[in-house]
């Protein structure tokens, strides 16, 4: 399958894959409500894209081989199938060299680690920024409820109040376990610690039926 | 885990190139503001680390030593 049709078949799918694994990534999953519509992410996408377009222009017609079952679809199927692989692609490692306790990739992973790590960072401090803004209002409510009769200013008590609560939404004992036995849970000093914690670990959904603003 | 945790701080702070809010570093080092506000008085104590007011910036020191490593 040639023309337009098939760059643009293949540049969504890249796309949309791209889209997905910064969904699916630990960084960003639990905050990816604060940049899912952000431009920063969309040119990120955009960019996997335009390399799913010289990925297709420049690979043999049989780099993706389709099942005998979809032949008939393969036309279609072909262009997807680079669109899909672009990231994995992408990411080709052909050896590692150490300087000053650096690791810098050789391979296609030369030109992607550096795009990738800006396009991170750059989403990191979107994520910080959304991330004050959505959850300042939870933390003073927090601070309140802390000082109230209830909890009587006792971090302890206010911490098995939110597991108990974990508890209620969310139904992986095991998680809760390790969250409760985790060193960063352990450490905490202030009701925003817990809290901040509580939404990078179970994300918004369970976030927002744990706590009020 | 305090070792890690400063290896991890200081490969932040590189990456900032400018003082950092202790907030934004405990927010991508990925922990909460009070373990690395513990780590980073460790840190300017043992001169890795300056400290402007609320803000921490990498020391030339370790900036060149190589200490820092990439962190996920």
């Amino acid at each position: 399958m040639i023309g337009l049709p098939a760059f643009l078949i293949a540049f969504f799918s890249s796309m949309l894959i791209a889209y997905y694994r910064i969904f699916s990534s630990d960084k960003f999953h639990s905050y990816f409500f604060l940049i899912c519509f952000n431009w920063i992410l969309l040119v990120y996408c955009i960019l996997y894209g335009a390399i799913a377009i010289g990925l297709y222009a420049i690979l043999p017609s049989d780099a993706v081989k389709i099942s005998g079952s979809l032949s008939n679809l393969s036309p279609w199927l072909y262009p997807v199938g680079i669109g899909v692989l672009t990231k994995g692609v992408s990411d080709l490692n052909l050896f590692n060299v150490r300087t000053e306790g650096t690791s810098i990739p050789v391979g296609l992973k030369t030109i992607t680690q550096p795009i990738d790590k800006f396009f991170e960072e750059q989403l990191d401090a979107v994520s910080f920024k959304g991330l004050k803004k959505y959850i300042d209002p939870y933390y003073v409510k927090s601070r309140s409820d802390l000082g109230t009769v209830r909890f009587g200013n006792d971090l302890a008590k206010f911490k098995n109040f939110v597991l108990e609560e974990l508890r209620k939404y969310f139904n992986s004992e095991d998680r809760i376990g390790r969250f409760e036995n985790s060193d960063a849970f352990g450490k905490v000093k202030t009701s925003d610690d817990v809290l901040y914690l509580v939404l990078r670990e179970f994300g918004k959904t369970i976030f927002e039926s744990v706590f009020t603003k | 885990m305090g070792t890690d945790m400063s290896g991890v701080i200081l490969d932040v702070l590189q990456g900032f190139g400018r003082p950092a809010d202790v907030e934004e570093i405990a927010f991508r080092v990925r922990t909460t503001t009070s373990m690395v506000e513990d780590q980073l008085q460790i840190m300017v104590a043992n001169g890795l680390v300056n400290r402007e007011g609320n803000a921490y910036s990498i020391n030339n020191k370790a900036r060149s030593s190589g200490f820092a490593r990439a962190y996920k």
